[in-house]
């Protein structure tokens, strides 16, 4: 079920915001979060309720070994086995044909007979939100930083939490914990409008902006185009995928202000940063920040060594592309992220600082916009063709399309000039409420050319 | 530079009664903005869906135009011709003297599997028609959600229950009084209606008894080419509903033991070449690739790509001239003969 669909602001929301707030007990409650998210996921497809249901359960049944085991050993053991289910579940649904195929066409390049069979598996939608959100759940548990919990209808409703199961933000279990056992017995007003606020205007980011200029700036992303066409679509994609993930990151945090809970941002303006390692802490901000305490921490814990820090940067971006995607592309974009962040590194090591902000935006920029090379195509043999319509290898063309080029000068101000949603002064008066009805019947206008979210794929 | 850390508390610091009347007045302002939208467009009904009690005079919508001509159909029909307006030069005649079956044509304003699915079961079903055989004209964009909800039969209450969700079909009527297309439409007629033009021809006079096209209302080139780009910019996602209602068709038609044979609608070359930098060669080849895979499943598929059809074949992008029409029909009754079909 998509937010911007009828049936999600229509009839599941509303029912289930009611029932929410209809009961006050805390079980109440978590039950009723939990019973929609699972409608909400098995709208798409019922089967993969199993799959989440399953790798639920074992995190839930690992997170109580693990504190009631007395030995470190014993920990270990039953951490590595949350791990190991956890990345197979991954690794089967996400990356086995791509492992398969790879294997199959290096070892038929040199000669070998190899046929690991391809099984087309559909990828279940929000497996690699959920697995890794799960498996900060256990190893918190074993660094003793949280209790386990007994809870398992409070478990499960953490870990299918409909606003962020299939796109995020990742949330720990730390992080909502303590406001799942929150039961006041009226709605927070100020929660509701605010929420309201959010979800409104990441409602119109995705219909009104994103999904409008979609068209636009993708069709020019074909073989075929010429150079004129082929660039200002290329930028305007990058600045698609910018609003397509801003809104969903609006739209999660605001429907859980509607249920009182805060959920962790994920988007903060990533084209006001002013290096490649900012950049990492303004997109996609809940997996920068997991990779860094799941995967960075460990891997820099006791060394000092600079080659090591930068071995481990590389390590964890292309991950972060691995993640992404299981394709070549997506490990090179993994390697290109990585290759930014270590030039960067030695750049500042080498005492070399650029000090107009404006310079520094617009390289990181940049930087960004290139590696749409690799993230937006689909295949290296698309990445060929995008070289070869940017370079003129199907002639330059008469003129550049003038209204995309329009489109993509006023996102370059908007994304600089404008605040995030957050950052906004709400001040919940007459001429907003105006505002935002206008904005939604906007919205609703717009709605039955249903599209989904581009990270809704990982 | 670390970038500022997102706080919302500092918005939760409002007053709560201020936060609660601005709720208030945001939901009230909605919900009125959608009663006079969806009103306006419930009284205005150009497509007469909702039964509104104005009485504006319409047009009849061609699907029921032609609905009425196949329940008046005498002798019954023993084969039906499906699809969008691309099959309209495929005549009933032809069919009877290439298959000896006499046929009715029910060529409309889209090719859609639902569309196959509830005209082939209100003709089978409703009517009692001994249906034998069923030509379908599956257009690139058929199993592709990219155009409008208001030529889907969930809009004829004949045809709504022969869906496979007749009454979830129900609800998505009620919803398009919100639509865009809807609105569009209910301005339009309005417009026309006011500067008392009438509104505009549906079908009366268009059709022989048997459903086949007398009177072809004329149609712009520049218009359709430039409609193909803008239905085809947008990725072409193969949508598992209309494969679901796909499925449902053939298997109806195997149950009833009623032969399907199909072909992809051409287009000419200079349409084919104008789309090329859009999605539309991926979503024809899907297309074909779903016909082929339910091939021997009770439908015949049918390449007609080596009829290799030039622009003077067609009289616009789009429809092929009579003489086109009869290859095509020609060609089909080959190919369905050497698939054992007589």
């Amino acid at each position: 079920m998509l937010f911007q669909s009828f049936p999600f602001l229509f009839v599941f929301l509303p029912v289930t915001l009611l029932l929410y707030w209809a009961g006050s007990s805390r079980v109440w409650r978590q039950s009723v979060l939990l019973v929609s998210s699972y409608i909400f996921y098995g709208y798409w497809d019922y089967r993969f309720c199993g799959l989440l249901l399953f790798s639920s359960v074992v995190d839930y049944v690992v997170g109580l070994q693990i504190e009631r085991s007395g030995s470190p050993a014993g920990k270990r053991a039953w951490l590595l086995l949350s791990i190991a289910t956890n990345l197979t579940l991954l690794g089967f649904f996400k990356y086995w044909d791509f492992f398969a195929d790879s294997t199959n066409r290096v070892l038929s390049s040199v000669g070998m007979a190899s046929s690991l069979p391809l099984f087309q598996i559909i990828l279940p939608i929000g497996i690699s939100f959920y697995t890794f959100q799960t498996m900060s759940y256990t190893i918190d548990v074993y660094r003793g930083k949280t209790q386990a919990t007994r809870s398992l209808v409070k478990f499960l409703a953490f870990v299918s939490l409909f606003p962020q199961l299939v796109a995020g933000p990742i949330v720990r279990w730390t992080e909502l914990d303590e406001q799942l056992d929150q039961t006041p017995a009226r709605a927070d007003r100020r929660a509701m409008a605010l929420g309201m606020c959010f979800f409104i205007v990441g409602l119109f980011k995705k219909l009104c902006i994103a999904d409008w200029m979609f068209p636009m700036v993708d069709q020019g992303l074909y073989e075929g185009m010429t150079t004129l066409q082929f660039w200002p679509a290329y930028l305007g994609w990058s600045f698609w995928l910018y609003y397509d993930f801003s809104s969903y990151s609006d739209m999660a945090v605001g429907l859980g202000l509607l249920f009182g809970i805060k959920l962790p941002m994920n988007f903060n303006s990533p084209f006001k940063a002013q290096s490649v390692a900012e950049l990492w802490r303004r997109w996609h901000m809940t997996l920068g920040r997991w990779m860094r305490d799941y995967v960075y921490f460990p891997l820099a814990a006791g060394t000092r060594s600079y080659p090591r820090t930068l071995l481990n940067i590389i390590i964890v971006f292309l991950l972060i592309g691995l993640w992404h995607g299981a394709s070549w592309n997506m490990v090179g974009w993994g390697a290109y992220m990585a290759a930014g962040m270590v030039v960067e590194s030695l750049a500042t090591k080498a005492g070399i600082r650029i000090k107009s902000v404006v310079a520094k935006r617009a390289l990181v920029l940049l930087f960004w916009v290139n590696s749409g090379w690799l993230f937006r195509a689909d295949s290296l043999e698309m990445t060929s063709g995008f070289f070869r319509a940017a370079l003129g290898g199907n002639g330059f063309g008469a003129a550049p399309d003038w209204l995309t080029l329009l489109v993509v000068l006023a996102c370059v101000v908007h994304a600089y000039a404008s605040p995030n949603v957050w950052e906004w002064k709400w001040r919940f008066n007459a001429w907003e409420a105006v505002a935002l009805a206008t904005m939604f019947v906007a919205c609703l206008l717009r709605m039955f050319l249903e599209k989904p979210f581009f990270y809704f794929q990982f | 530079m670390r970038p500022t850390e997102p706080r919302l508390e500092d918005h939760l610091a409002a007053s709560e009664p201020k936060a609660a009347r601005f709720l208030k007045l945001l939901l009230v302002l909605i919900g009125v903005a959608l009663a006079l939208l969806g009103g306006f467009n419930y009284l205005v009904d150009p497509y007469s869906i909702y039964g509104s009690p104005l009485g504006l005079q319409r047009p009849r919508p061609v699907r029921l135009a032609k609905l009425d001509l196949l329940r008046a159909a005498d002798p019954p029909p023993e084969a039906l011709i499906l699809g969008s307006s691309r099959v309209r030069m495929l005549p009933p005649v032809s069919v009877k003297r290439l298959f000896g079956l006499q046929a009715f044509h029910l060529g409309g304003p889209k090719s859609s599997p639902q569309n196959w699915l509830s005209l082939t079961r209100y003709a089978v079903d409703d009517l009692g028609y001994p249906i034998r055989l069923v030509i379908v004209g599956v257009d690139p964009s058929s199993f592709v959600d990219v155009t409008t909800y208001l030529q889907h039969p969930a809009e004829v209450p004949e045809l709504r229950r022969h869906l496979r969700y007749p009454r979830f079909s129900q609800f998505r009527s009620w919803a398009h009084l919100w639509s865009p297309a809807q609105t569009k439409a209910s301005l339009a007629f309005l417009s026309a209606t006011t500067r008392s033009r009438g509104p505009a021809e549906a079908g009366a006079g268009r059709w022989d008894k048997d459903g086949f096209v007398l009177r072809s209302l004329p149609l712009d080139a520049g218009e359709i080419t430039e409609t193909a780009i803008s239905l085809h910019r947008s990725r072409g996602v193969v949508e598992g509903e209309h494969l679901e209602d796909f499925e449902a068709f053939v298997e109806f038609a195997t149950e009833r033991r009623i032969t399907i044979v199909a072909y992809v609608t051409p287009e000419t070359p200079e349409l084919a070449r104008a789309l090329q930098g859009t999605h539309f060669p991926e979503t024809k080849r899907a297309t074909r690739e779903i016909l082929r895979k339910a091939e021997g499943k009770g439908l015949v598929y049918c390449e007609v790509e080596s009829l290799a059809f030039q622009n003077e074949d067609f009289v616009d992008p789009h429809h092929p001239t009579a003489e086109a029409g009869a290859r095509l029909l020609e060609a089909l009754s080959v190919c369905a003969r050497d698939e054992g079909v007589d």
